[in-house]
């Protein structure tokens, strides 16, 4: 499998799959184009949540996207997630394989938070070498998505968009965009979504991440709580343009509401798609 | 290694004055300010408590979601403080948060708190629970081969348990209380009334992907205590001597709740 092979794989349209849906997703069957799911929710587990993922893989394509790979870290990597989560994706057969730029902990201990890197080419190389290694093990290219974040570095010599774009060039990964992270980000540190939505290397993009956030006054944080402001949905409309059209799923994992309406806040990406082929094919 | 930055359970810069921080990176030297840039709205020392209290509510709800009746039984306050400690004495040191719970009733038995004991009760059945629903996979032993055994042969069968199966002897009724809060009851808390002794003996264990609570009597917990640690059969019941249970009706009902996943049996 190589990149290629993820970038022109556009599932369509999809939502997490989230335990308080299992009854409904397994008894109703509802129309979806794809899953999501948090890869750690089933890992080190032998129980219902796999017996419900073997379930759903029969029915709908699947992706995995993970929150504990570490890979930022300055920690080796942790070989024995990687090879659960590499059978993982061999159990449920799933199409792409995600994670986040970030670190998650370091000396051995896991804060189960995305924190964010320096911006720097001394980061830069230490991740690609930790991409490679990854790599090696999944045997598929790895996807990266951009973290929502919360602060900035003083020694970061470049910007989030160069490099993802260069971390994506000389590894070979795929890239995840969130474009909710992309607006908080924007809002929390400064910066023009749109320059970087405009620099953004399109041919290593696989898949979108839509969600809502929480304005605290001072900083926006990244909730997944809520649907997607209209800035967003503004954003994803001109992503989506210069993409050409990649898989997108939309995020819902703190108050979630139920499946219908988590599925109607991820349809209105549905008819951005569709507008846009509608536009293409006017005369 | 704890309570460094967004670890620590004040605030990061607390957390940058540390005892743990500085073995790292000396404060003389270099501060969080020469690393992280503020910004119109937040101070250096904001932006980070953005992630150190991220990292401890993402904690504490991940414990109430595990420990559900102990929560109920504690204050709020002392709850707290327990979850707080907790989670600086043992951080998490696995990518997954299931296993975050493991080590709390531990931490129970050796803290100063009142009822003690109840409370380190019901936070291991609570812990057992979450065991026993990520215990690995296994298939339902086929008790043909014992049905078809002589009975020398069912005297020595040596079984091996269901990798889901606790059991938990407790002095009080845990799992009854528990129950009452599962059932959205509202059983008093420690500061209410302090909780009555009573033993209990209770088997806990995942059958067709849900987690059952069989409460035993005394000697049926005692043999399926010895047949889960290998003593073969006849030994196991011969330990407890005379009583009045049914054994071959607790056994049947262990075999068909998939209690055990294989047999040995001498040909």
């Amino acid at each position: 499998m190589n990149l290629q092979d993820l970038t022109g794989r556009d599932l369509g349209v999809g939502i997490g799959l989230r335990s308080v849906h299992y009854g409904h997703v397994l008894d109703e069957k509802p129309e979806l184009d794809w899953f999501e799911i948090l890869s750690e929710n089933y890992m080190n587990t032998g129980g219902r949540p796999l017996h419900i993922l073997d379930q759903v893989a029969e029915r709908y394509p699947i992706v995995m996207h993970g929150v504990s790979m570490n890979i930022g870290s300055a920690d080796e990597l942790d070989f024995p997630y990687l090879r659960e989560l590499k059978a993982l994706r061999e159990r449920c057969g799933a199409v792409f394989l995600s994670d986040h730029l970030c670190w998650t902990g370091v000396h051995g201990q896991n804060l189960h938070d995305l924190l964010p890197m320096p911006y720097t080419d001394d980061a830069l190389k230490h991740l690609i070498g930790k991409i490679h290694q990854v790599q090696d093990v999944i045997e598929a290219p790895l996807v990266l998505e951009n973290p929502s974040t919360y602060l900035e570095f003083k020694e970061s010599t470049m910007t989030e968009w160069e490099f993802l774009a260069q971390m994506a060039k000389e590894s070979g990964c795929g890239l995840l965009l969130d474009v909710n992270n992309i607006y908080v980000c924007a809002r929390n540190h400064g910066f023009d979504p749109y320059e970087y939505l405009d620099n953004t290397p399109w041919d290593h993009v696989v898949q979108f991440h839509l969600a809502g956030h929480t304005d605290y006054g001072t900083h926006l944080l990244d909730t997944h709580s809520a649907p997607a402001c209209d800035e967003v949905w503004k954003m994803y409309r001109h992503a989506h343009k210069l993409s050409g059209g990649r898989s997108t799923l939309f995020e819902w994992d703190d108050e979630i509401p139920s499946f219908d309406d988590v599925r109607a806040e991820a349809h209105k990406a549905r008819t951005i798609r569709q507008e846009s082929v509608t536009m293409e094919s006017a005369p | 290694m704890d309570d460094i930055l967004i670890q620590h359970s004040k605030d990061s810069a607390a957390g940058a004055r540390s005892k743990a921080a500085r073995s790292i990176v000396p404060v003389s030297r270099v501060s969080a300010g020469d690393v992280v840039v503020p910004n119109d709205r937040m101070e250096v020392y904001e932006r980070l408590d953005v992630y150190n209290f991220g990292y401890f509510t993402r904690l504490k709800d991940v414990l109430e979601s595990d420990f559900p009746a102990l929560v109920h039984a504690m204050d709020k306050h002392s709850w707290l403080h327990l979850a707080l400690g907790y989670v600086t004495r043992y951080p998490s040191e696995h990518p997954n948060l299931n296993v975050l719970n493991r080590r709390l009733p531990g931490y129970i038995e050796k803290k100063n708190v009142p009822n003690r004991g109840f409370l380190r009760d019901l936070a291991q059945l609570e812990v057992f629970i979450t065991e026993a629903f990520d215990a690995p996979e296994f298939e339902q032993i086929d008790m043909e081969s014992l049905r078809q055994a002589t009975p020398e042969q069912h005297t020595g069968a040596v079984f091996e348990t269901n990798p889901s199966l606790r059991l938990l002897e407790s002095s009080y009724p845990v799992n009854r209380y528990l129950q009452t809060v599962y059932d959205e009851g509202s059983p008093p808390t420690i500061a209410e009334e302090t909780p009555v002794r009573e033993k209990s003996f209770l088997a806990i264990y995942r059958k067709e992907y849900r987690v059952w609570r069989l409460n035993l009597p005394r000697p049926m917990f005692r043999i399926l205590e010895a047949l889960r640690e290998g003593t073969p059969l006849g030994d196991a019941i011969i330990s407890q001597g005379d009583h009045d249970e049914d054994f071959q009706r607790w056994f049947r009902e262990w075999a068909a709740d998939g209690l055990f996943t294989r047999v040995h049996i001498d040909s």
